[in-house]
């Protein structure tokens, strides 16, 4: 006992032990913060060149995991007349049109169709079982090829920062622990203070450490990806500005994708407020602020706005924690 | 100028074309950038010229030269553009037989001189300037004109002869302005063929005229018509053509025009290529 809490740290005035543990939390986030902006070494690889045959899906999984490739794909099959969106008060229903072959879509989007043999909600999109699951096997191969690409951040990576994160944690709240003890032993009961300082130092530990889904890498492609197709996506916008219209007709595909869905699949389904498909932007919208207390279902993405900051650089990567991590 | 790498086609890069370049990358050789548009450039412009270079060849071709002015090169423009070249290490870059300044300051126009002798003398004087401090080849654009001096003592195609054989420079030939010119000014352009050094001729411009009033000009906003097309192909029936540029500015028409183009250009120069070295 004499050993354990006969010592100046036990025996420490507590204001000044709270000023002086406020700084220990304080150095060990620090460095813990330091550490991790050197896990991610990808910033001196050389960026991937952008491919003439680029997929828009693959894209959207970059920016924004499975649920981008969902919204994106609602859209497209609602854009070549596959689907349509009716809504009703807060609900927004998906249901299948029959009066279009599917010659002219690609694999994944036949897929999708499928799903939507019967009417849906425009929020099951997201739930379990819901178009998320049933794209998970793409969502896999997207993974896997972002993964080996080092766009995104992959389990060795993540598993070589935990030993720090555990470490700041030991760190924290085990001195914490022991000055709760000695303060008990003590005999002092005024140990609030000590408590929330404890609390607050691992919660922010907790949020310091959690690790974006894509790397610096690629941040800087999807940034690259935006700048080399700035322009289409206001000349897409453009092409679907409403005048008297219900729906806009697709535009002819080109270099193997359509303009407006590689417009989609690089910044968002944002870009898509002012157009002739204003009314599905909304209609995910909805659905987010419905959901998003329960999960993050439909919370990602969208968050590209089609401002015209004209940096290019104001979307893309934002949606780390959700993605593929809440189907 | 036999040593100097083979292009073949490409086009003037407009922010316009950015994203259809990126999706046709297979189809498009190189591209030619306006070097004036990145020299103190703000940062998205030069993400922009890092980004073409690491997916297509650029040559840039510069504005603001003033080979032709009496008063020198602007050192300080010469130093911006050095570095913008030495930075994209292009296999030539090229600017314009003109004056674009005029007492140290800019008069927004590509101004034709008279041809003289003492205006030879200024161009070889700054082009043996901007070599010294440029190592990579330029080459010389000729350019469309609304006037023609009294004072020249000499043609047109004589004046780019002494100039390209005392410097030992190439020749961008535009084709197009060659066009305009010789409908605004009634001459042959094959006697102007004739007249220049062929060999010399590196690259070539080329765009469709525009009908202004009673005159044609270069206005970049048309597809090139079937005349500059016989221009085209008689220039690299007499030539090794290390590279062909479209240059649309304005009007833009839909990519697939623009390709098609580019298409027209490649085949022009890939047979008479073929039919010059099987004559050979």
């Amino acid at each position: 006992m004499d050993i354990l809490f006969d010592n100046p740290l036990a025996s420490m005035y507590g204001p000044y032990f709270l000023v002086f543990y406020g700084f220990v939390i304080f150095f060990t986030l620090i460095f813990l913060a330091f550490v991790k902006t050197r896990i991610d070494k990808t910033s001196a690889l050389p960026l991937p060149p952008i491919p003439a045959q680029i997929d828009p899906y693959e894209i959207a999984y970059l920016r924004g995991g499975i649920n981008e490739v969902a919204r994106s794909i609602v859209f497209s099959l609602m854009q070549k007349g596959h689907i349509e969106l009716t809504t009703e008060g807060k609900t927004t229903q998906i249901r299948r049109l029959n009066n279009q072959t599917n010659g002219s879509l690609s694999e994944i989007e036949r897929q999708s169709l499928v799903w939507f043999g019967q009417t849906r909600e425009i929020k099951e999109v997201f739930e379990t079982n819901g178009l998320i699951s049933y794209l998970e096997s793409y969502g896999l191969t997207y993974h896997s090829r972002l993964e080996r690409a080092q766009l995104l951040f992959n389990d060795n990576l993540r598993n070589s920062f935990a030993p720090w994160k555990r470490a700041a944690l030991v760190i924290i709240l085990g001195l914490g622990a022991y000055k709760l003890l000695a303060a008990l032993a003590y005999g002092s009961f005024n140990i609030i203070l000590l408590v929330i300082f404890a609390v607050a130092g691992a919660s922010i530990v907790a949020s310091v450490s959690k690790l974006p889904r894509v790397t610096n890498l690629g941040r800087a492609y999807l940034e690259r990806l935006q700048l080399a197709f700035e322009n289409l996506k206001y000349q897409s916008q453009a092409a679907y500005i409403p005048n008297g219209q219900q729906r806009g007709t697709v535009q002819p595909t080109f270099g193997g994708a359509d303009p407006l869905l590689l417009s989609v699949g690089v910044f968002g389904t944002g870009i898509l407020a002012g157009t002739v498909f204003d009314n599905y932007n909304q209609a995910f919208q909805r659905a987010q602020q419905q959901t998003a207390a329960s999960s993050c279902g439909s919370g990602c993405g969208s968050s590209c706005s089609s401002g015209s900051s004209g940096d290019g650089g104001s979307c893309g990567g934002g949606c780390g924690g959700c993605g593929g991590g809440c189907s | 100028m036999k040593d100097i790498q083979n292009l073949g086609v490409g086009i003037g890069f407009r922010e316009q074309f950015r994203a259809d370049l990126f999706l046709h990358q297979d189809k498009i050789k190189f591209l030619e950038i306006t070097a004036d548009h990145y020299l103190d450039a703000k940062p998205q412009k030069i993400e922009e010229l890092k980004l073409l270079k690491e997916h297509f060849r650029l040559v840039p071709h510069s504005l603001e030269l003033s080979l032709g002015s009496a008063e020198g090169i602007d050192e300080i423009y010469l130093e911006k553009l050095a570095e913008l070249v030495e930075f994209v290490d292009p296999p030539w870059f090229s600017d314009h037989l003109c004056f674009t300044k005029s007492g140290g300051v800019k008069i927004g126009h590509l101004a034709p001189v008279p041809y003289t002798k003492e205006a030879v003398k200024i161009f070889v004087r700054n082009i043996e300037r901007v070599k010294h401090r440029i190592k990579t080849p330029l080459i010389l654009e000729n350019i469309t004109y609304l006037v023609r001096f009294q004072s020249s003592e000499m043609r047109e195609a004589e004046f780019i002869r002494c100039i390209t054989e005392e410097t030992d420079c190439g020749l961008l030939l535009d084709v197009t302005n060659l066009y305009i010119n010789s409908k605004n000014f009634n001459f042959d352009w094959r006697k102007f063929l004739d007249e220049i050094p062929s060999e010399r001729i590196v690259q070539l411009h080329f765009v469709g005229s525009q009908k202004h009033g009673k005159r044609l000009i270069d206005a970049h906003a048309n597809r090139t018509e079937d005349e500059i097309w016989n221009v085209f192909r008689e220039v690299c029936s007499r030539c090794d053509v290390k590279g062909a540029v479209l240059e649309r500015d304005e009007n833009f028409p839909p990519f697939s025009e623009i390709l098609e183009e580019l298409r027209t250009a490649r085949n022009l120069m890939e047979k008479t290529n073929l039919k010059r070295t099987s004559s050979v």
